[in-house]
């Protein structure tokens, strides 16, 4: 039987409602994982044994007396640290911040917390999400679990470690440019950028407002669906959030892929390593197979959504941290102070471009939802490499190898799905994305499902 | 473009301390951005497009 510290909430729901499990009993599994396994790993900046174990009692009770939520009842969830949490530090993996306790929490984790979820503790992540390799020079790099020399993917590279080493069940990720979908596809995780402004910003640590997506992270496409259904939703404090009908995305997920039409540029593919692209083609086949339509296609001025990518984060986060930059520039790391001091030298008219670029890219994108409904592209073109002495240049160079490959769903705001396709000839994960256009969640999480039981 | 130039000085003109070992990394990735901005270059219909923004509801469809 697999151990529940690696069960999905999918398997562990079932068990917790009809009492044959206590979520008592889950969580001493997690904390003991994590005692023995994150001292290597660092998924975690700051870990809530106590407080975790105690709302794991009360939620026993509540299930015991017959007060049973749903499907998140008990289950322990990790939080990335730039989503603030009310009297628990919150860092996003900066030193800035090392000391800052906020007064209220996101609105995010309160509904995955009202939905019964349990908060084990504050996840690593690259500083302020300036970068996809996770090395912090302030509390330690995050590793991944497959081969701890390798990077587990940044930003959100504590939760995919966490997730791939059986150090939460789930766990909450942000995505300006591949922070949630860049780990998981190099951890074998699962990842899901929703349609932006579907799950509320607000009590998240920016990076670049206008592409910052907050969404779920997990170990199953079943999993996404559940977090997603408690995730989103209108929120008023959230200047970009979208008033947008929530389906229990859980309930809808086993209709199969018969007739859904695939497209896949050959864009994604060029820039890819010859064994992920193998992979990939046997990813299509299994599609193929089970009764879904592949097509080749065309999307014009891909090769720009790059530049949107690097302008608008660079361009907006250097403005939130403008002042710190001048004032105080040596309290950041200097792969992120380099980033966002680069941001400094870019100008206004580059930064309105990149947003004219957004809107050119999303027409693109509408016309190729006309002829199909998913999108499949390799999720990164190599996988997890392994750490660089110069990890300046190395977090340079994933990001410029990667963005290709996550602007486009981030700089138009359409969903896009990580889940695992297979594993390089060394053993590392390799990872596909799948995208659809705005609000079309539901459908994008059943063809993930459906490639998910397939395999 | 010469950015060995441009880094420092634009920085300064800012009042953003340098850091002389932080130099060639931001040259490095405005160099990046130039070769990015040649696609770009090569679409000049994008400068008609309006840009989008924050709060734009033109970002999502509603169905």
């Amino acid at each position: 039987m697999t151990k529940l510290y690696l069960m999905t909430a999918s398997e562990l729901a079932p068990l917790i409602e009809a009492k044959q499990l206590s979520p008592v009993e889950l969580m001493e599994s997690i904390m003991n994982q994590i005692d023995e396994v994150d001292p290597e790993v660092n998924a975690y900046i700051t870990i809530l044994e106590e407080q975790a174990l105690e709302q794991a009692r009360h939620a026993e009770n509540e299930i015991m007396n017959d007060l049973y939520k749903g499907p998140l009842h008990g289950i322990p969830i990790g939080i990335k640290d730039n989503y603030y949490t009310k009297g628990v530090r919150t860092t996003a993996g900066s030193e800035i911040l090392q000391d800052f306790v906020p007064d209220y929490t996101a609105t995010a984790v309160k509904k995955l917390q009202c939905a019964g979820g349990i908060m084990t503790g504050k996840l690593n992540m690259h500083e302020f999400g300036g970068g996809l390799t996770n090395t912090n020079p302030f509390y330690g790099d995050a590793r991944n679990p497959w081969d701890l020399q390798r990077t587990p993917g940044g930003s959100s590279g504590g939760s995919s470690a966490a997730l791939a080493a059986g150090l939460s069940t789930l766990a909450t990720g942000t995505d300006t440019f591949g922070s949630i979908r860049v780990p998981a596809a190099l951890t074998g995780t699962y990842g899901l950028k929703p349609t932006y402004g579907l799950v509320s910003g607000y009590g998240v640590a920016p990076l670049a407002w206008s592409m910052d997506h907050a969404g779920p992270m997990a170990r199953s496409v079943s999993d996404l669906a559940i977090m997603l259904t408690y995730m989103a939703g209108y929120d008023p404090d959230d200047p970009g959030s979208i008033k947008a009908p929530v389906p229990e995305y859980y309930k809808y997920l086993n209709k199969g892929v018969d007739g859904v039409k695939i497209g896949v540029p050959r864009y994604f593919v060029d820039r890819s390593e010859p064994e992920v692209i193998n992979t990939f083609q046997s990813a299509l086949e299994t599609f193929e197979n089970m009764g879904a339509e592949v097509i080749e296609i065309e999307i014009p001025k891909l090769d720009i959504a790059s530049y949107a990518g690097y302008l608008v984060t660079i361009g907006e986060g250097s403005s939130y941290h403008y002042n710190q930059l001048r004032h105080q520039p040596e309290d950041f790391a200097s792969d992120v102070r380099i980033f966002f001091n680069t941001g400094t030298l870019t100008t206004s008219p580059q930064y309105v471009t990149a947003q004219q670029v957004r809107r050119s890219l999303n027409e693109a994108f509408q016309e190729a939802f006309e002829n199909v409904d998913i999108i499949a592209t390799p999720m990164t073109p190599y996988p997890a490499p392994r750490f660089k002495e110069d990890w300046i240049s190395q977090n340079q160079e994933i990001i410029r190898d990667y963005m290709p490959f996550t602007a486009p769903a981030a700089a138009t705001g359409i969903p896009s799905l990580a889940i695992p396709m297979g594993r390089s000839s060394e053993g590392m994960p390799l990872g596909m994305q799948l995208m659809s256009n705005h609000l079309t969640e539901k459908l994008l999480l059943q063809v993930g499902n459906a490639f998910d039981h397939y395999n | 473009m010469d950015t060995a130039y441009i880094v420092p000085q634009g920085l300064a003109l800012q009042g953003i301390p340098v850091i002389r070992e932080d130099v060639p990394y931001i040259q490095h990735m405005l160099n990046t951005i130039y070769e990015l901005q040649t696609a770009v270059d090569t679409n000049p219909e994008i400068h008609e497009e309006v840009p989008m923004v924050v709060v734009d509801p033109d970002v999502i469809i509603y169905d």
